[in-house]
């Protein structure tokens, strides 16, 4: 399925901005999830944040915390 | 003068119960669906819990039930991911609210929607005598045409003419 040809159109801004914001929550939760799996399996900060590419310092910040808390 | 200074005092009060308990609220919703910080769709879900009870009334106005509330957000959001090409097993596998129970001790912060609604209720609050309502949340809610609370309310069935309606009839009583 090419993805791209079922997405709405920007003419119909309405559905498209709703769709941009509900696949916005969608990757924040798929990322939080693949980090978490990610250093259940031993990854570490610099590896997550060089697959994410932001800088290890962001990427801790955005999800260590969570995890660590998620993992007590 | 006396009396109305000790009006204006225990408004103000009021008002600052009132914010206290939508904000905590709001967050607190928002952690259960596992987001930081919360939109004006948990504004939303907040005004129902403040105890005036008027947002409830509202909603008996409409002959809707708000504990639909919480599954009528995720149901925009599924609507808007398979308008988006999504399959219903991808919504379901990457669409999970997993809550967050230990949040870490922060500022209060809220998402642009739910500066919105704050910013509003305040400039509104300077025009009116009374403390604001369950009700008032819901009235500048009612307002806001797009985003996740206007098509929450639409997923819910509202029109939103109605709900004004409802909101002004509430407020007046």
């Amino acid at each position: 399925m090419n993805i791209l040809n079922s997405l709405p159109h920007p003419t119909d801004p309405a559905e498209a901005l709703a769709a941009v914001s509900s696949l916005r929550l969608m990757a924040d939760k798929l990322e939080r999830n693949a980090v978490g799996e990610a250093v259940k399996q031993g990854w570490t900060w610099a590896q997550i944040a060089e697959a994410l590419d932001i800088t290890r310092q962001a990427a801790h910040k955005r999800h260590a915390e969570f995890i660590n808390k998620k993992e007590k | 003068m006396i009396f109305s200074f000790i009006h204006s005092f225990t408004r103000i009060k009021k008002d600052m119960k009132n914010i206290s308990l939508l904000c905590l609220g709001a967050e607190k919703h928002a952690q259960r669906n596992g987001e930081e910080k919360p939109g004006a769709e948990h504004f939303l879900l907040s005004a129902f819990d403040l105890p005036d009870g008027t947002a409830k009334k509202v909603f008996e106005r409409l002959n809707v039930d708000p504990s639909g509330i919480n599954q009528a957000i995720k149901n925009q959001h599924i609507d808007a991911l398979k308008n988006a090409g999504l399959d219903d097993q991808s919504i379901e596998d990457n669409l999970e609210f997993t809550e967050i129970t230990d949040p870490k001790l922060k500022l209060f912060d809220t998402t642009p929607s739910g500066q919105t609604i704050l910013k509003t209720l305040y400039q509104l609050n300077k025009k009116r005598k009374t403390a604001f309502t369950g009700a008032h949340v819901l009235e500048v809610i009612a307002s806001m045409k797009y985003g996740i609370a206007a098509r929450t309310l639409t997923a819910m069935g509202i029109e939103n003419s109605a709900l004004k309606t409802a909101i002004t009839n509430e407020i007046n009583t």
